[in-house]
């Protein structure tokens, strides 16, 4: 299918970056860092950013008036991939914050999902994926 | 510590979702979600992920939206060429010490970076 669409065309590889507005973004960062494992920036070119690993990507834009996201104040939503989605969404709970499991944790075609939000209320999925798709 | 992997997916507010994925499908090769399609998800290589909260006032960010997406390439000349030929308004390619970097918005005018990272 893509391949008609762009013959001998050059594709991007993969997400390099993701940047977005927040209100206190060293105590965000370290959030992400701490319940995640995402590490922060780096501040010299010497070290290394976050090393993402090969999979899927659901890139897709959603219509204005979407709930998808929880709430009209939520303009996106970033979806990561976990190898255990329990473990992460067990310290999350044990952090206190409030995970909700989609389809009570049973597994969908493509694998489990939890929903969540960062501490500045940006949506969050946490996909472990399996089935069809290995991710 | 059990980490998340990478990105699984990024999803936003669109006025024309449907003509929105077409571009981001037919310039920059990123497949449709396989959801709507029955098609195969875009699969992303392996590589670096600069994941970045930014202050508020940041002008890196369009004014007026909240985010911006920075694609990994191979061939930052050639993609430029391949935008500029399908009628995008692109800039021409800065180099850094990691990397080579363009900045354009998509039709919706949401920023987007495409980062060429440094040969080896």
């Amino acid at each position: 299918m893509t391949k008609a669409h762009m013959p001998n065309k050059g594709r991007v590889t993969g997400v390099g970056g993701f940047f977005f507005k927040a209100k206190n973004r060293e105590e965000l960062a370290r959030w992400y860092e701490t319940m995640l494992g995402i590490q922060m920036t780096p501040k010299t070119y010497n070290d290394s950013p976050w090393r993402t690993e090969a999979g899927t990507t659901v890139f897709e834009p959603f219509a204005e008036d979407t709930d998808y996201f929880g709430g009209e104040g939520q303009g996106w939503m970033i979806n990561f991939r976990v190898d255990d989605l329990d473990r992460v969404v067990q310290r999350m709970r044990n952090a206190g914050h409030d995970v909700h499991y989609e389809g009570n944790g049973d597994p969908f075609p493509n694998g489990r999902f939890a929903k969540l939000h960062d501490p500045e209320g940006n949506a969050i999925q946490l996909w472990q994926p399996g089935g069809k798709d290995p991710g | 510590m059990e980490k998340v992997t990478g990105i699984g997916g990024f999803f936003f507010r669109a006025s024309d979702p449907e003509a929105l994925s077409l571009w981001y499908r037919d310039n920059l090769g990123i497949d449709l979600a396989p959801q709507k399609t029955g098609g195969s998800p875009w699969v992303q290589e392996m590589g670096f992920t600069v994941f970045d909260p930014f202050p508020m006032e940041d002008d890196m960010i369009p004014e007026g939206k909240a985010w911006m997406m920075n694609f990994r390439v191979s061939n930052l000349k050639a993609m430029i060429d391949q935008l500029r030929a399908n009628g995008n308004d692109v800039p021409d390619l800065t180099d850094y010490p990691h990397g080579k970097f363009v900045e354009f918005t998509d039709p919706e005018g949401n920023g987007v970076q495409l980062w060429q990272p440094p040969a080896g």
